[in-house]
């Protein structure tokens, strides 16, 4: 994925669009967009940064995960398979990005009890952890019927579909001609905490 | 500077899981090492003493899954030794509860299992310590010392319970190598710890994280209750040979290295800023 920092204007719609696509209780966000500022006044800078999983292809998660639940497909993406997660919560405090989160009760967005709706979306994510999946099922999808990822909107992640800046790209990294390789080639990018070897897969335009 | 975030998922429970786990392994360690080197005497003690070993593990792995989200599916925490710090550490913890409590209840004593069984309670306490520096996301549990000082301070916390164990199941006096090897250990962890504290690299945030007040009593609670005190008690024991002292000392250490595991785990627990990042 990659992400244009500078179309980013902190409006949030990756962020619902993903609750909504993905069925999250009222307390989880498996993407948001930090807003925060630098510096002082007269020179403040206000910043967005969108934050999500990294999808990292050496994820600190899926090296200290002892049930084996977070697995790594073949095209990169980091998932978890809720058989067999115990929500020891390891791969949580070990993911630098704060990508994971526990769903220890699953909440309504109206109280404790969920609504007929909510259940109708419902779920089991209780006691085990959660993260963004690339919306794999869309991603499958959208490859079992001859579609590109990130370039059909079936077959494409709903936070990039919804984004109102067209801030975020979606696509295959192996794939030199691919749009998203296209971008890290034309603009300066850079990977959050690339220091620590995790190799992000998300890459951010600054310029 | 950034708001601070700390790790929100491994709280208390936690904190008791590494306490009683360590606390096991090295009393377990501690009292083998001091049967082997000839405890005169004091050997039933010992032994009686070792049996709380398995016991503060089990308890460890109680706490451990109380704080779970899905308990019940905790024999998959052994599917992951290949890379996971955590399945190392259960297996660890399992192996070590089997063997130990073979060891009390067999009516033959096969020599080679406390032999197998010690070594089982060191990788058990080194897998604490690289179960904790495995984590990227926590700056300050991410450094190379922690398996060391994980090591060390559950071997003291052993010390602390062979100190209350003698001094109130037994009415002979604490010999001298036990008082050497647990102040020995007691140094030893100190070193570490101030080492933890002084380390230039990823360890910085936990001073930088704590006010300078908080800090000041953190540090001092556990250099000098853990520590200082104990130590100096063991100097007033050889002055005055009155036993109990060993139960205030045992107590203190028992807390300081305690209060360490929290100052880790709670208070170190902060996330990397996000803010700082772009």
């Amino acid at each position: 994925m990659v992400v244009d920092l500078r179309k980013c204007m902190g409006c949030q719609t990756c962020s619902i669009s993903c609750k909504l696509e993905n069925a999250l209780p009222s307390d989880v966000f498996w993407r948001y967009t930090l807003d925060y500022e630098v510096n002082e006044y007269p020179s403040v800078q206000r910043n967005f940064l969108p934050m999500q999983c990294m999808h990292c292809k050496n994820p600190a998660c899926l090296e200290v995960c002892p049930t084996t639940a977070t697995k790594q497909r073949d095209d990169g993406i980091v998932y978890v398979d809720y058989d067999i997660c115990m929500g020891c919560g390891y791969c949580v405090v070990a993911c630098p990005y704060r990508a994971r989160h526990i769903i220890k009760k699953q909440k309504g967005y109206f109280g404790d009890k969920l609504t007929p709706q909510e259940k109708k979306t419902y779920i089991n994510r209780e006691g085990v952890t959660t993260k963004c999946t690339f919306c794999m099922h869309k991603v499958d999808y959208g490859l079992a019927n001859n579609q590109k990822p990130g370039i059909d909107p079936d077959a494409t992640p709903s936070c990039v579909n919804a984004c109102i800046a067209n801030a975020l790209h979606f696509g295959d990294l192996e794939d030199q001609n691919s749009s998203v390789n296209q971008l890290i080639r034309e603009h300066k990018t850079f990977k959050l905490l690339d220091e620590l070897g995790t190799e992000a897969s998300v890459y951010y335009i600054i310029g | 500077m950034s708001n601070i975030e700390r790790q929100n998922v491994w709280k208390g429970l936690a904190v008791c899981n590494f306490s009683f786990g360590g606390a096991g392994a090295g009393v377990y360690i501690l009292v083998n090492s001091i049967l082997f080197l000839n405890a005169g005497e004091l050997a039933p003690i010992l032994n009686l003493i070792k049996i709380s070993a398995p016991i503060l593990v089990i308890l460890g792995l109680i706490c451990v899954a109380a704080e779970a989200g899905s308990p019940k599916r905790g024999a998959n925490t052994f599917k992951n030794m290949k890379s996971s710090w955590m399945s190392r550490e259960s297996t660890a913890a399992a192996l070590f509860i089997v063997l130990s409590i073979l060891e009390i209840i067999s009516p033959i004593k096969i020599q080679i299992i406390p032999i197998v069984t010690s070594i089982v309670a060191i990788i058990l306490l080194f897998s604490q310590g690289s179960v904790i520096a495995a984590c990227k996301g926590i700056p300050a549990w991410n450094t190379p010392l922690m398996p060391i000082l994980f090591l060390l301070s559950g071997l003291a916390s052993g010390g602390g319970i062979i100190f209350i164990g003698i001094s109130i199941l037994s009415s002979s006096l604490i010999e001298y190598p036990i008082i050497q090897a647990v102040g020995i250990i007691l140094i030893f962890n100190l070193i570490t710890w101030i080492g933890y504290l002084s380390w230039p690299g990823r360890s910085n945030t936990i001073r930088s994280a704590l006010d300078a007040t908080s800090l000041r009593v953190y540090i001092l609670s556990t250099i000098g209750i853990g520590h200082l005190i104990p130590i100096a008690l063991i100097g007033l024991f050889l002055v005055t040979q009155n036993q109990s002292i060993f139960v205030f000392a045992g107590g203190l250490i028992l807390v300081g290295v305690q209060l360490i595991r929290y100052v880790i785990l709670i208070k170190g627990g902060i996330l990397i800023p996000l803010d700082t990042l772009y």
